[in-house]
Protein backbone atom coordinates (compact mmCIF):
# COMPACT_ATOMS: atom_id res chain seq x y z
CA UNK A 1 0.00 0.00 0.00
CA UNK A 2 2.84 2.42 -0.57
CA UNK A 3 4.75 4.60 1.83
CA UNK A 4 3.95 4.41 5.50
CA UNK A 5 2.33 7.59 6.69
CA UNK A 6 3.82 9.40 9.61
CA UNK A 7 2.71 12.46 11.48
CA UNK A 8 5.39 15.14 11.25
CA UNK A 9 6.57 16.36 14.62
CA UNK A 10 5.49 19.91 13.94
CA UNK A 11 1.94 18.78 13.22
CA UNK A 12 1.39 17.36 16.65
CA UNK A 13 -0.37 19.58 19.09
CA UNK A 14 -0.35 22.76 17.04
CA UNK A 15 -2.24 24.14 14.12
CA UNK A 16 -0.54 25.39 10.98
CA UNK A 17 -0.93 28.89 12.32
CA UNK A 18 1.13 27.94 15.32
CA UNK A 19 -1.75 28.08 17.77
CA UNK A 20 -2.26 25.24 20.20
CA UNK A 21 -4.64 22.67 18.74
CA UNK A 22 -8.18 23.07 19.95
CA UNK A 23 -8.82 20.38 22.49
CA UNK A 24 -12.02 18.69 23.43
CA UNK A 25 -11.68 17.99 27.08
CA UNK A 26 -14.83 16.23 27.99
CA UNK A 27 -16.26 14.26 25.15
CA UNK A 28 -13.56 12.78 23.03
CA UNK A 29 -11.99 10.09 25.11
CA UNK A 30 -12.44 6.50 23.93
CA UNK A 31 -15.95 6.54 25.40
CA UNK A 32 -16.78 9.69 23.42
CA UNK A 33 -15.83 8.19 20.08
CA UNK A 34 -17.87 6.29 17.56
CA UNK A 35 -17.53 2.52 17.63
CA UNK A 36 -17.98 0.30 14.59
CA UNK A 37 -21.81 -0.01 14.97
CA UNK A 38 -22.21 3.76 15.33
CA UNK A 39 -19.82 4.42 12.45
CA UNK A 40 -21.77 2.02 10.25
CA UNK A 41 -24.99 3.71 11.41
CA UNK A 42 -23.53 7.05 10.32
CA UNK A 43 -22.84 5.67 6.84
CA UNK A 44 -26.23 3.95 6.49
CA UNK A 45 -28.10 6.85 8.09
CA UNK A 46 -26.53 9.38 5.71
CA UNK A 47 -26.99 7.26 2.59
CA UNK A 48 -30.61 6.39 3.34
CA UNK A 49 -32.37 9.72 3.68
CA UNK A 50 -35.75 10.57 2.23
CA UNK A 51 -35.05 9.72 -1.40
CA UNK A 52 -35.51 5.98 -1.07
CA UNK A 53 -39.20 6.43 -0.25
CA UNK A 54 -39.87 7.65 -3.80
CA UNK A 55 -37.12 5.77 -5.62
CA UNK A 56 -39.21 2.75 -6.76
CA UNK A 57 -41.85 5.05 -8.30
CA UNK A 58 -39.19 7.06 -10.14
CA UNK A 59 -37.59 3.87 -11.46
CA UNK A 60 -40.94 2.38 -12.49
CA UNK A 61 -41.22 5.14 -15.08
CA UNK A 62 -38.00 3.79 -16.61
CA UNK A 63 -38.70 0.06 -16.32
CA UNK A 64 -36.98 -3.04 -15.00
CA UNK A 65 -33.91 -2.08 -16.99
CA UNK A 66 -33.17 -0.14 -13.80
CA UNK A 67 -32.30 -3.39 -11.98
CA UNK A 68 -29.04 -4.15 -13.82
CA UNK A 69 -28.14 -0.46 -13.62
CA UNK A 70 -28.65 -0.61 -9.87
CA UNK A 71 -26.51 -3.74 -9.55
CA UNK A 72 -23.72 -2.12 -11.61
CA UNK A 73 -23.91 1.07 -9.57
CA UNK A 74 -23.75 -0.93 -6.35
CA UNK A 75 -20.55 -2.62 -7.56
CA UNK A 76 -19.06 0.81 -8.34
CA UNK A 77 -20.07 2.08 -4.90
CA UNK A 78 -18.52 -0.97 -3.23
CA UNK A 79 -15.28 -0.32 -5.14
CA UNK A 80 -15.27 3.27 -3.89
CA UNK A 81 -16.00 2.11 -0.34
CA UNK A 82 -13.04 -0.28 -0.59
CA UNK A 83 -10.89 2.63 -1.76
CA UNK A 84 -12.06 4.68 1.23
CA UNK A 85 -11.10 1.74 3.43
CA UNK A 86 -7.54 1.71 2.04
CA UNK A 87 -7.23 5.48 2.22
CA UNK A 88 -8.67 5.55 5.74
CA UNK A 89 -6.03 3.04 6.84
CA UNK A 90 -3.29 5.11 5.20
CA UNK A 91 -4.45 8.50 6.51
CA UNK A 92 -6.70 7.93 9.53
CA UNK A 93 -7.43 11.61 10.00
CA UNK A 94 -10.53 13.78 9.81
CA UNK A 95 -11.46 15.38 6.53
CA UNK A 96 -11.36 12.13 4.54
CA UNK A 97 -11.36 13.13 0.87
CA UNK A 98 -9.81 16.49 1.80
CA UNK A 99 -6.88 14.80 3.51
CA UNK A 100 -6.41 12.28 0.69
CA UNK A 101 -6.44 14.92 -2.06
CA UNK A 102 -4.20 17.25 -0.07
CA UNK A 103 -1.60 14.58 0.61
CA UNK A 104 -1.59 13.28 -2.95
CA UNK A 105 -2.03 16.45 -5.02
CA UNK A 106 -1.23 19.39 -2.78
CA UNK A 107 -3.04 22.03 -0.80
CA UNK A 108 -5.21 23.49 -3.53
CA UNK A 109 -6.74 20.16 -4.54
CA UNK A 110 -7.26 19.39 -0.87
CA UNK A 111 -9.02 22.69 -0.41
CA UNK A 112 -11.18 22.14 -3.49
CA UNK A 113 -12.25 18.71 -2.25
CA UNK A 114 -13.18 20.21 1.12
CA UNK A 115 -14.97 23.17 -0.49
CA UNK A 116 -16.84 20.88 -2.87
CA UNK A 117 -17.96 18.58 -0.08
CA UNK A 118 -18.97 21.50 2.12
CA UNK A 119 -21.19 22.93 -0.65
CA UNK A 120 -22.73 19.50 -1.20
CA UNK A 121 -23.41 18.97 2.48
CA UNK A 122 -25.30 22.14 3.39
CA UNK A 123 -26.98 22.38 -0.02
CA UNK A 124 -28.06 18.76 0.18
CA UNK A 125 -29.39 19.32 3.70
CA UNK A 126 -31.79 21.88 2.29
CA UNK A 127 -32.97 19.24 -0.20
CA UNK A 128 -33.53 16.69 2.56
CA UNK A 129 -35.31 19.28 4.70
CA UNK A 130 -37.73 20.17 1.90
CA UNK A 131 -38.60 16.49 1.37
CA UNK A 132 -38.86 16.02 5.15
CA UNK A 133 -41.39 18.86 5.40
CA UNK A 134 -43.57 17.00 2.88
CA UNK A 135 -43.67 13.90 5.10
CA UNK A 136 -44.35 15.89 8.28
CA UNK A 137 -47.19 17.64 6.49
CA UNK A 138 -48.75 14.23 5.91
CA UNK A 139 -49.91 14.68 9.50
CA UNK A 140 -49.84 18.44 10.17
CA UNK A 141 -51.14 19.89 6.90
CA UNK A 142 -49.38 23.22 7.51
CA UNK A 143 -49.42 23.98 3.81
CA UNK A 144 -48.86 27.73 3.89
CA UNK A 145 -45.38 29.05 3.10
CA UNK A 146 -44.94 30.12 6.72
CA UNK A 147 -46.10 26.73 7.98
CA UNK A 148 -43.75 24.78 5.72
CA UNK A 149 -40.86 27.08 6.58
CA UNK A 150 -41.53 26.61 10.29
CA UNK A 151 -41.50 22.81 9.95
CA UNK A 152 -38.34 22.98 7.86
CA UNK A 153 -36.60 25.10 10.49
CA UNK A 154 -37.41 22.47 13.10
CA UNK A 155 -35.92 19.80 10.83
CA UNK A 156 -32.73 21.79 10.33
CA UNK A 157 -32.19 23.08 13.86
CA UNK A 158 -33.01 19.99 15.98
CA UNK A 159 -29.96 18.22 14.51
CA UNK A 160 -27.96 21.40 15.15
CA UNK A 161 -28.83 21.24 18.86
CA UNK A 162 -27.91 17.56 18.98
CA UNK A 163 -24.62 18.23 17.21
CA UNK A 164 -23.75 21.01 19.63
CA UNK A 165 -23.99 18.54 22.52
CA UNK A 166 -21.11 16.45 21.20
CA UNK A 167 -20.26 13.29 19.36
CA UNK A 168 -21.69 10.88 21.93
CA UNK A 169 -25.23 12.20 21.47
CA UNK A 170 -24.81 12.44 17.71
CA UNK A 171 -23.83 8.76 17.62
CA UNK A 172 -26.72 7.72 19.85
CA UNK A 173 -29.30 9.66 17.82
CA UNK A 174 -27.84 8.35 14.59
CA UNK A 175 -27.91 4.73 15.74
CA UNK A 176 -31.51 4.93 16.95
CA UNK A 177 -32.84 6.65 13.84
CA UNK A 178 -30.89 4.31 11.54
CA UNK A 179 -32.38 1.23 13.20
CA UNK A 180 -35.86 2.76 13.13
CA UNK A 181 -35.60 3.58 9.43
CA UNK A 182 -33.74 0.46 8.32
CA UNK A 183 -35.91 -2.19 10.00
CA UNK A 184 -39.25 -1.23 8.33
CA UNK A 185 -37.58 -0.83 4.94
CA UNK A 186 -35.78 -4.17 5.10
CA UNK A 187 -39.05 -5.72 6.33
CA UNK A 188 -40.80 -4.57 3.15
CA UNK A 189 -37.78 -5.68 1.13
CA UNK A 190 -37.68 -9.23 2.48
CA UNK A 191 -41.33 -10.01 3.26
CA UNK A 192 -42.37 -8.37 0.01
CA UNK A 193 -40.44 -10.98 -1.95
CA UNK A 194 -43.01 -13.59 -0.81
CA UNK A 195 -45.84 -11.52 -2.35
CA UNK A 196 -44.17 -10.78 -5.68
CA UNK A 197 -46.26 -11.37 -8.82
CA UNK A 198 -44.39 -11.45 -12.10
CA UNK A 199 -47.11 -9.57 -14.02
CA UNK A 200 -46.60 -6.52 -11.77
CA UNK A 201 -43.06 -5.83 -13.00
CA UNK A 202 -44.06 -4.10 -16.22
CA UNK A 203 -41.91 -3.60 -19.31
CA UNK A 204 -38.11 -3.86 -19.38
CA UNK A 205 -37.90 -0.42 -20.95
CA UNK A 206 -40.89 1.76 -20.09
CA UNK A 207 -39.51 5.03 -21.46
CA UNK A 208 -40.56 4.52 -25.06
CA UNK A 209 -37.05 5.52 -26.15
CA UNK A 210 -33.91 3.51 -26.83
CA UNK A 211 -32.38 1.17 -24.26
CA UNK A 212 -29.39 3.52 -23.97
CA UNK A 213 -31.59 6.52 -23.17
CA UNK A 214 -33.38 4.40 -20.54
CA UNK A 215 -30.02 3.40 -19.04
CA UNK A 216 -28.93 7.06 -19.03
CA UNK A 217 -32.13 8.07 -17.25
CA UNK A 218 -31.70 5.28 -14.70
CA UNK A 219 -28.07 6.30 -14.13
CA UNK A 220 -29.20 9.87 -13.50
CA UNK A 221 -31.26 8.58 -10.60
CA UNK A 222 -29.30 5.63 -9.31
CA UNK A 223 -25.72 6.93 -9.34
CA UNK A 224 -26.62 9.31 -6.53
CA UNK A 225 -28.26 6.85 -4.15
CA UNK A 226 -25.00 6.04 -2.39
CA UNK A 227 -24.12 9.66 -1.70
CA UNK A 228 -22.96 9.72 1.91
CA UNK A 229 -20.81 6.59 1.73
CA UNK A 230 -17.78 8.77 2.56
CA UNK A 231 -19.32 9.92 5.85
CA UNK A 232 -17.12 7.98 8.21
CA UNK A 233 -13.90 9.01 6.45
CA UNK A 234 -14.70 12.64 7.22
CA UNK A 235 -15.04 12.03 10.95
CA UNK A 236 -12.19 9.51 11.16
CA UNK A 237 -10.71 11.10 14.28
CA UNK A 238 -14.06 10.68 16.03
CA UNK A 239 -13.92 6.93 15.37
CA UNK A 240 -12.30 4.32 17.59
CA UNK A 241 -9.39 2.64 15.81
CA UNK A 242 -9.97 4.58 12.57
CA UNK A 243 -7.30 2.70 10.62
CA UNK A 244 -9.53 -0.38 10.78
CA UNK A 245 -13.02 0.90 11.38
CA UNK A 246 -13.21 3.53 8.64
CA UNK A 247 -12.88 0.82 6.02
CA UNK A 248 -15.12 -1.67 7.79
CA UNK A 249 -17.89 0.87 8.35
CA UNK A 250 -17.71 2.21 4.79
CA UNK A 251 -17.87 -1.22 3.16
CA UNK A 252 -20.48 -2.73 5.49
CA UNK A 253 -22.62 0.42 5.26
CA UNK A 254 -22.59 0.41 1.47
CA UNK A 255 -23.23 -3.35 1.38
CA UNK A 256 -26.20 -3.03 3.75
CA UNK A 257 -27.64 -0.18 1.70
CA UNK A 258 -27.01 -2.04 -1.55
CA UNK A 259 -28.90 -5.10 -0.33
CA UNK A 260 -31.69 -2.88 0.96
CA UNK A 261 -32.00 -0.87 -2.25
CA UNK A 262 -31.98 -3.89 -4.57
CA UNK A 263 -34.34 -6.07 -2.55
CA UNK A 264 -36.72 -3.21 -1.75
CA UNK A 265 -36.92 -2.11 -5.38
CA UNK A 266 -37.60 -5.66 -6.56
CA UNK A 267 -40.19 -6.20 -3.79
CA UNK A 268 -42.06 -2.96 -4.49
CA UNK A 269 -41.95 -3.53 -8.26
CA UNK A 270 -43.33 -7.04 -7.71
CA UNK A 271 -46.13 -6.11 -5.33
CA UNK A 272 -47.49 -2.93 -6.96
CA UNK A 273 -48.83 -3.07 -10.54
CA UNK A 274 -46.54 -1.12 -12.87
CA UNK A 275 -49.02 1.58 -13.90
CA UNK A 276 -50.01 2.24 -10.30
CA UNK A 277 -46.38 2.31 -9.14
CA UNK A 278 -45.26 4.82 -11.77
CA UNK A 279 -47.95 7.27 -10.51
CA UNK A 280 -47.47 6.49 -6.83
CA UNK A 281 -46.41 9.15 -4.33
CA UNK A 282 -45.93 6.53 -1.58
CA UNK A 283 -44.69 3.31 -3.19
CA UNK A 284 -43.69 1.56 0.04
CA UNK A 285 -47.11 2.23 1.58
CA UNK A 286 -48.78 0.95 -1.61
CA UNK A 287 -46.65 -2.17 -1.44
CA UNK A 288 -47.65 -2.84 2.18
CA UNK A 289 -51.30 -2.18 1.33
CA UNK A 290 -51.15 -4.76 -1.43
CA UNK A 291 -49.53 -7.27 0.93
CA UNK A 292 -51.66 -6.84 4.03
CA UNK A 293 -54.53 -4.51 3.11
CA UNK A 294 -55.70 -1.56 5.21
CA UNK A 295 -54.86 2.11 5.09
CA UNK A 296 -52.56 2.42 8.10
CA UNK A 297 -49.48 1.80 6.03
CA UNK A 298 -49.41 5.31 4.58
CA UNK A 299 -49.11 6.74 8.07
CA UNK A 300 -46.52 4.14 9.08
CA UNK A 301 -44.28 4.85 6.11
CA UNK A 302 -44.65 8.62 6.60
CA UNK A 303 -43.42 8.15 10.18
CA UNK A 304 -40.55 6.05 8.85
CA UNK A 305 -39.64 8.79 6.34
CA UNK A 306 -39.75 11.44 9.06
CA UNK A 307 -37.38 9.42 11.23
CA UNK A 308 -35.18 8.67 8.26
CA UNK A 309 -34.99 12.34 7.23
CA UNK A 310 -34.19 13.70 10.67
CA UNK A 311 -31.53 11.01 11.12
CA UNK A 312 -29.92 11.94 7.81
CA UNK A 313 -30.04 15.63 8.71
CA UNK A 314 -28.33 14.82 12.00
CA UNK A 315 -25.50 12.93 10.30
CA UNK A 316 -25.02 15.48 7.51
CA UNK A 317 -25.01 18.35 10.00
CA UNK A 318 -22.05 16.63 11.63
CA UNK A 319 -20.24 16.38 8.29
CA UNK A 320 -21.02 19.99 7.34
CA UNK A 321 -18.84 21.04 10.25
CA UNK A 322 -16.21 18.30 10.32
CA UNK A 323 -14.88 18.77 6.79
CA UNK A 324 -14.11 22.52 7.08
CA UNK A 325 -12.78 21.88 10.58
CA UNK A 326 -10.12 19.57 9.14
CA UNK A 327 -9.19 22.10 6.44
CA UNK A 328 -9.20 25.01 8.92
CA UNK A 329 -6.71 23.22 11.15
CA UNK A 330 -4.30 23.29 8.21
CA UNK A 331 -4.99 26.96 7.57
CA UNK A 332 -6.97 26.24 4.41
CA UNK A 333 -10.37 27.36 5.70
CA UNK A 334 -11.13 30.33 7.96
CA UNK A 335 -9.66 29.59 11.39
CA UNK A 336 -12.99 29.92 13.22
CA UNK A 337 -14.08 26.61 11.71
CA UNK A 338 -11.35 24.80 13.67
CA UNK A 339 -12.45 25.94 17.11
CA UNK A 340 -14.10 23.32 19.31
CA UNK A 341 -16.43 23.81 22.21
CA UNK A 342 -15.82 22.10 25.56
CA UNK A 343 -17.95 19.24 24.25
CA UNK A 344 -15.76 18.89 21.20
CA UNK A 345 -18.29 20.40 18.80
CA UNK A 346 -17.01 22.57 15.93
CA UNK A 347 -19.55 25.27 16.74
CA UNK A 348 -18.79 27.71 13.92
CA UNK A 349 -19.03 25.03 11.25
CA UNK A 350 -22.31 23.71 12.63
CA UNK A 351 -23.90 27.15 12.87
CA UNK A 352 -22.63 28.50 9.53
CA UNK A 353 -23.82 25.33 7.77
CA UNK A 354 -27.22 25.54 9.45
CA UNK A 355 -27.64 29.22 8.56
CA UNK A 356 -26.82 28.52 4.90
CA UNK A 357 -29.21 25.55 4.86
CA UNK A 358 -31.90 27.73 6.45
CA UNK A 359 -31.41 30.44 3.80
CA UNK A 360 -31.74 27.81 1.06
CA UNK A 361 -34.83 26.41 2.74
CA UNK A 362 -36.53 29.81 2.90
CA UNK A 363 -35.56 30.33 -0.72
CA UNK A 364 -37.13 26.97 -1.60
CA UNK A 365 -40.54 28.19 -0.48
CA UNK A 366 -40.16 31.59 -2.10
CA UNK A 367 -39.20 30.16 -5.49
CA UNK A 368 -39.22 26.38 -5.79
CA UNK A 369 -37.95 26.30 -9.35
CA UNK A 370 -34.99 28.56 -8.64
CA UNK A 371 -34.20 26.51 -5.56
CA UNK A 372 -34.15 23.30 -7.61
CA UNK A 373 -31.92 24.93 -10.21
CA UNK A 374 -29.43 26.29 -7.69
CA UNK A 375 -29.34 22.94 -5.94
CA UNK A 376 -28.24 21.30 -9.17
CA UNK A 377 -24.67 22.31 -8.28
CA UNK A 378 -24.76 19.77 -5.44
CA UNK A 379 -25.09 16.83 -7.81
CA UNK A 380 -21.83 17.88 -9.48
CA UNK A 381 -19.96 18.74 -6.31
CA UNK A 382 -20.89 15.33 -4.85
CA UNK A 383 -18.55 13.66 -7.31
CA UNK A 384 -15.46 15.82 -6.88
CA UNK A 385 -14.30 14.43 -3.50
CA UNK A 386 -15.01 10.91 -4.79
CA UNK A 387 -13.01 11.45 -7.95
CA UNK A 388 -9.94 12.86 -6.23
CA UNK A 389 -10.06 10.20 -3.51
CA UNK A 390 -10.02 7.43 -6.12
CA UNK A 391 -7.34 9.35 -8.03
CA UNK A 392 -5.24 9.64 -4.85
CA UNK A 393 -5.43 5.89 -4.36
CA UNK A 394 -4.41 5.30 -7.98
CA UNK A 395 -1.58 7.82 -7.59
CA UNK A 396 -0.18 6.09 -4.53
CA UNK A 397 -0.51 2.66 -6.08
CA UNK A 398 1.58 3.59 -9.09
CA UNK A 399 4.12 5.81 -7.33
CA UNK A 400 4.94 3.65 -4.33
CA UNK A 401 8.43 2.63 -5.41
CA UNK A 402 8.38 -0.58 -3.38
CA UNK A 403 8.12 -4.31 -3.88
CA UNK A 404 4.52 -5.46 -4.01
CA UNK A 405 2.60 -8.66 -4.62
CA UNK A 406 1.51 -8.57 -8.25
CA UNK A 407 -1.86 -10.17 -7.49
CA UNK A 408 -2.60 -7.67 -4.75
CA UNK A 409 -1.43 -4.78 -6.89
CA UNK A 410 -3.70 -5.93 -9.75
CA UNK A 411 -6.66 -6.20 -7.39
CA UNK A 412 -6.05 -2.79 -5.82
CA UNK A 413 -5.54 -1.16 -9.21
CA UNK A 414 -8.77 -2.69 -10.53
CA UNK A 415 -10.73 -1.44 -7.54
CA UNK A 416 -9.22 2.05 -7.82
CA UNK A 417 -9.95 2.27 -11.55
CA UNK A 418 -13.56 1.09 -11.07
CA UNK A 419 -14.00 3.70 -8.31
CA UNK A 420 -12.52 6.40 -10.52
CA UNK A 421 -14.80 5.53 -13.43
CA UNK A 422 -17.78 5.41 -11.04
CA UNK A 423 -16.99 8.95 -9.85
CA UNK A 424 -16.53 10.13 -13.43
CA UNK A 425 -19.91 8.66 -14.35
CA UNK A 426 -21.55 10.63 -11.54
CA UNK A 427 -20.23 13.85 -13.07
CA UNK A 428 -21.69 12.87 -16.44
CA UNK A 429 -25.00 11.82 -14.90
CA UNK A 430 -25.37 15.10 -13.07
CA UNK A 431 -26.11 16.78 -16.41
CA UNK A 432 -24.94 19.85 -18.29
CA UNK A 433 -26.55 22.47 -16.10
CA UNK A 434 -25.32 20.81 -12.93
CA UNK A 435 -21.76 20.75 -14.27
CA UNK A 436 -21.97 24.40 -15.27
CA UNK A 437 -23.39 25.54 -11.93
CA UNK A 438 -21.09 23.17 -10.05
CA UNK A 439 -17.97 24.60 -11.66
CA UNK A 440 -19.15 28.14 -10.93
CA UNK A 441 -19.77 27.16 -7.31
CA UNK A 442 -16.28 25.64 -7.13
CA UNK A 443 -14.71 28.81 -8.52
CA UNK A 444 -16.42 30.87 -5.84
CA UNK A 445 -14.15 29.03 -3.40
CA UNK A 446 -10.92 30.33 -4.94
CA UNK A 447 -11.00 33.71 -3.13
CA UNK A 448 -11.67 31.82 0.10
CA UNK A 449 -8.51 29.79 -0.51
CA UNK A 450 -6.52 32.97 -1.23
CA UNK A 451 -7.88 34.63 1.90
CA UNK A 452 -7.20 31.60 4.13
CA UNK A 453 -3.66 31.19 2.79
CA UNK A 454 -2.91 34.89 3.15
CA UNK A 455 -4.24 34.92 6.71
CA UNK A 456 -1.98 31.98 7.49
CA UNK A 457 0.92 34.34 7.09
CA UNK A 458 3.15 32.63 4.60
CA UNK A 459 3.91 32.57 0.93
CA UNK A 460 3.58 29.73 -1.52
CA UNK A 461 2.72 26.09 -1.02
CA UNK A 462 3.66 24.09 2.05
CA UNK A 463 4.00 20.92 0.02
CA UNK A 464 7.50 20.29 1.33
CA UNK A 465 6.15 20.01 4.82
CA UNK A 466 3.09 17.78 4.56
CA UNK A 467 1.21 18.00 7.81
CA UNK A 468 -1.43 15.85 9.32
CA UNK A 469 -3.68 17.39 11.88
CA UNK A 470 -3.67 15.73 15.25
CA UNK A 471 -6.98 14.45 16.55
CA UNK A 472 -9.54 16.80 17.98
CA UNK A 473 -8.57 15.47 21.33
CA UNK A 474 -5.05 16.51 20.70
CA UNK B 1 2.87 28.13 10.43
CA UNK B 2 3.46 31.72 11.46
CA UNK B 3 6.99 33.08 11.53
CA UNK B 4 8.66 33.44 14.91
CA UNK B 5 9.66 36.85 16.22
CA UNK B 6 13.34 36.07 15.65
CA UNK B 7 12.61 35.00 12.06
CA UNK B 8 10.67 38.20 11.46
CA UNK B 9 13.54 40.30 12.82
CA UNK B 10 16.00 38.49 10.58
CA UNK B 11 13.78 38.96 7.55
CA UNK B 12 13.28 42.65 8.30
CA UNK B 13 17.05 43.03 8.56
CA UNK B 14 17.54 41.27 5.22
CA UNK B 15 14.87 43.49 3.67
CA UNK B 16 16.56 46.63 4.95
CA UNK B 17 19.94 45.46 3.66
CA UNK B 18 18.54 44.63 0.21
CA UNK B 19 16.78 48.01 0.07
CA UNK B 20 20.05 49.80 0.91
CA UNK B 21 22.13 47.82 -1.59
CA UNK B 22 19.67 47.82 -4.47
CA UNK B 23 17.06 50.60 -4.18
CA UNK B 24 15.69 49.91 -7.66
CA UNK B 25 14.97 46.28 -6.78
CA UNK B 26 13.31 47.39 -3.53
CA UNK B 27 11.18 49.90 -5.46
CA UNK B 28 9.98 47.17 -7.84
CA UNK B 29 9.18 44.83 -4.95
CA UNK B 30 7.26 47.55 -3.16
CA UNK B 31 4.74 47.49 -6.00
CA UNK B 32 3.65 44.11 -4.67
CA UNK B 33 3.53 44.76 -0.97
CA UNK B 34 4.97 48.11 0.04
CA UNK B 35 2.03 48.88 2.25
CA UNK B 36 2.47 45.80 4.43
CA UNK B 37 3.45 46.15 8.05
CA UNK B 38 6.67 44.19 7.67
CA UNK B 39 8.90 42.85 4.93
CA UNK B 40 7.34 39.41 5.06
CA UNK B 41 4.73 39.91 7.73
CA UNK B 42 1.05 39.12 7.76
CA UNK B 43 -0.94 41.08 5.19
CA UNK B 44 -2.71 44.13 6.48
CA UNK B 45 -6.48 43.81 6.75
CA UNK B 46 -7.00 46.30 3.92
CA UNK B 47 -4.85 44.11 1.66
CA UNK B 48 -7.39 41.34 2.00
CA UNK B 49 -10.39 43.56 1.33
CA UNK B 50 -10.25 43.02 -2.46
CA UNK B 51 -10.17 39.26 -1.88
CA UNK B 52 -13.27 39.46 0.29
CA UNK B 53 -15.00 41.72 -2.23
CA UNK B 54 -14.23 39.45 -5.17
CA UNK B 55 -15.45 36.45 -3.13
CA UNK B 56 -18.75 38.20 -2.42
CA UNK B 57 -18.97 39.30 -6.06
CA UNK B 58 -18.49 35.72 -7.30
CA UNK B 59 -21.04 34.34 -4.83
CA UNK B 60 -23.63 36.94 -5.81
CA UNK B 61 -22.89 36.35 -9.50
CA UNK B 62 -23.35 32.61 -8.99
CA UNK B 63 -26.78 33.20 -7.43
CA UNK B 64 -27.71 35.59 -10.25
CA UNK B 65 -26.64 33.07 -12.92
CA UNK B 66 -28.68 30.35 -11.22
CA UNK B 67 -31.77 32.55 -11.02
CA UNK B 68 -31.36 33.54 -14.67
CA UNK B 69 -30.99 29.87 -15.65
CA UNK B 70 -34.09 28.92 -13.69
CA UNK B 71 -36.14 31.69 -15.32
CA UNK B 72 -34.90 30.75 -18.79
CA UNK B 73 -35.72 27.07 -18.40
CA UNK B 74 -38.97 27.30 -16.45
CA UNK B 75 -39.68 24.13 -14.45
CA UNK B 76 -37.58 21.94 -16.70
CA UNK B 77 -34.43 21.53 -14.55
CA UNK B 78 -36.30 20.11 -11.59
CA UNK B 79 -37.88 17.46 -13.78
CA UNK B 80 -34.61 16.61 -15.47
CA UNK B 81 -32.72 16.17 -12.24
CA UNK B 82 -34.94 14.51 -9.65
CA UNK B 83 -31.81 12.98 -8.13
CA UNK B 84 -31.17 16.32 -6.47
CA UNK B 85 -33.97 15.64 -4.04
CA UNK B 86 -33.12 11.96 -3.88
CA UNK B 87 -29.77 12.85 -2.39
CA UNK B 88 -29.31 11.35 0.04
Amino acid sequence: MGRPHTVPRHAKGRTRTGDPRPRADTDLGAAGKLGLPQSTALVVGNIVGTGIFLLPASLAAIGTISFPVMVGTTLGAIALALVFGKLGARIPTSGGPYAYARNAFGEFMGFWSAWSFWLTAWGGNAGIAVAWVGYVNHFLHWDSTAGKTAIGLVGVWIPVLINLTGVRNIGLFQTVTTVLKFVPLIFVAIVGLFFVRSENFGPFNATGGSAWSAVALALGLILFIYSGMESVTIVAERVKDPAKNVGRASVSGVLACGILYILATVAVFGTVPHGELARSTAPFADSLNNMFGGTWTGHAMAVCAIISGIGALNGWTMLVAEMPMAAARDGLFPAAFARLSRRGAPVTGILVGAVLTTLMLVFAYLSENTFNTILLFASFTTAIPYFFSAAAQLFWLVTGGRTVSRARMAKDLTVAVVALVFSFAIVYASGEQAVMLGILAMLVGVPVFIWAKARRGEYGSRDRQPALPAGPGG
Amino acid sequence: MALSRAERRTLDEIARRVAAEDPEYARRLSAFGGHEAGALGLPARRSLLPVVLVGVLLAVSFAAFAVATARRDGGEPARRAPHVLLRP
